[in-house]
């Protein structure tokens, strides 16, 4: 049999699927398996049966321009919990150690002695610690207040979000205070 | 089957959804294929089937602030909800006579049903995976329920090298329909 015969043979029984009947077998064995497997594609959903019903559901997803960009973003793009945790962790540590950054940046730009941005650092670097540790008490207040379902479940993952986040900011933290000790700042 | 990192990584979504409700497309996006299939599995007509559909994620979105997380995964809230959906669907299709091929409550249990819209799923998931050309034809075919010839006018192409893609994307079908998803 030709290649064009056994197409015709398959569509054929496709016409009869889509149609609502249930196909009767040709004699050819390859064609009926696959019309046989065809049976399971009949009321594959319309292409856009799945978008107008998420639009009625959500309208802002499918809004276009800027506020439909965003609301697209914040329904799909979700960080995995332990990423999202380690940036923030990262993010208090930065903020630990913005003084000894920034000291090294005004200093590298020639904008300040090292003497006199090192003094800026002695003076204030417990300010910034101790603001940094204020935002991570937040942090961590907030998310375990998010996940509250239980006193369990509150300690287990107070216990992980401390870990994950306490670590990304000793290592962004000691990060920073290596840099300006290795420029003589510190 | 979810494993427990799943499951907590769904309640986490579930709770954020109840929070946020433009979080809900995630969960929408996750088990729309399911319940569709599903839908379509009880009602046997792709009309009933969307309508199932619809009334299944509307109540589901309407009623998710009440949602309480009971440690089992969130579709079996959704296919409760489908299946009452599809029994309402039913009641008003026999009063109204509207519908008179749908489907009545078969003999098949519950477990065959919930494999049957296992594999509906995994097939229609393989048909978004096919190589372009090839999707373009069965979506137009089977979703859109248009003839070789429409189908082949909206692709440029003559009927027989459509006929020719169908069958290819069958055959591709087929070797992929027994591998792991």
């Amino acid at each position: 049999m030709t290649n064009q015969a056994t197409h015709d043979k398959l569509n054929a029984s496709i016409e009869t699927i889509i149609s609502g009947r249930d196909f009767a077998a040709t004699g050819d064995s390859d064609v009926d398996v696959l019309a046989r497997l065809a049976l399971g594609l009949r009321g594959l959903p319309a292409r856009d049966f799945k978008t107008r019903l998420r639009a009625e559901l959500i309208p802002g997803l499918e809004a276009r321009g800027l506020s439909g960009l965003l609301a697209r973003l914040r329904a799909t793009v979700s960080f995995d919990r332990g990423t999202g945790l380690a940036a923030a962790g990262g993010g208090c540590g930065l903020a630990a150690g913005a003084c000894c950054v920034g000291g090294t940046v005004v200093n590298l730009l020639g904008l300040a002695s090292a003497a006199a941005v090192a003094a800026f650092i002695e003076t204030w670097l417990p300010y910034f610690v101790s603001l940094s540790l204020v935002m991570m008490a937040v942090l961590l207040f907030w998310v375990v207040r998010r996940e509250a379902s239980g006193r369990a479940i509150v300690t287990r993952s107070a216990i992980r979000a401390s870990a994950v986040v306490g670590s990304a900011y000793g290592v962004v933290f000691v990060g920073t205070m290596a840099l300006s000790m290795a420029m003589g700042l510190y | 089957m979810l494993d427990a990192k799943q499951l907590e990584a769904e309640q986490r979504l579930v709770h954020s959804s109840q929070r946020d409700p433009s979080r809900f497309a995630q969960l929408y996006d996750r088990y729309f294929d399911r319940i569709y299939s599903f839908a379509l599995t009880r009602t046997g007509n792709r009309a009933a089937a969307e309508d199932v559909t619809a009334d299944t994620f509307r109540q589901a979105f309407e009623n998710l602030p009440r949602f309480q997380w009971r440690g089992v995964p969130f579709s079996a809230w959704l296919f409760r909800i489908a299946a009452n959906a599809a029994a309402d669907y039913y009641q008003r299709s026999s009063r109204e006579q509207v519908v008179p091929d749908i489907q009545v409550e078969s003999d098949a249990s519950w477990e065959n049903r919930l494999i049957e819209v296992e594999t509906r799923t995994h097939l229609f998931d393989l048909v978004k995976r096919l190589p372009n050309d090839q999707r373009r034809v069965i979506q137009m075919r089977f979703g859109e329920e248009l003839s070789i010839s429409e189908v082949a006018r909206a692709m440029g192409r003559s009927e027989g090298a459509v006929k020719s893609l169908q069958h290819r994307a069958m055959e591709t079908l087929r070797a992929r329909v027994g591998e792991q998803p």
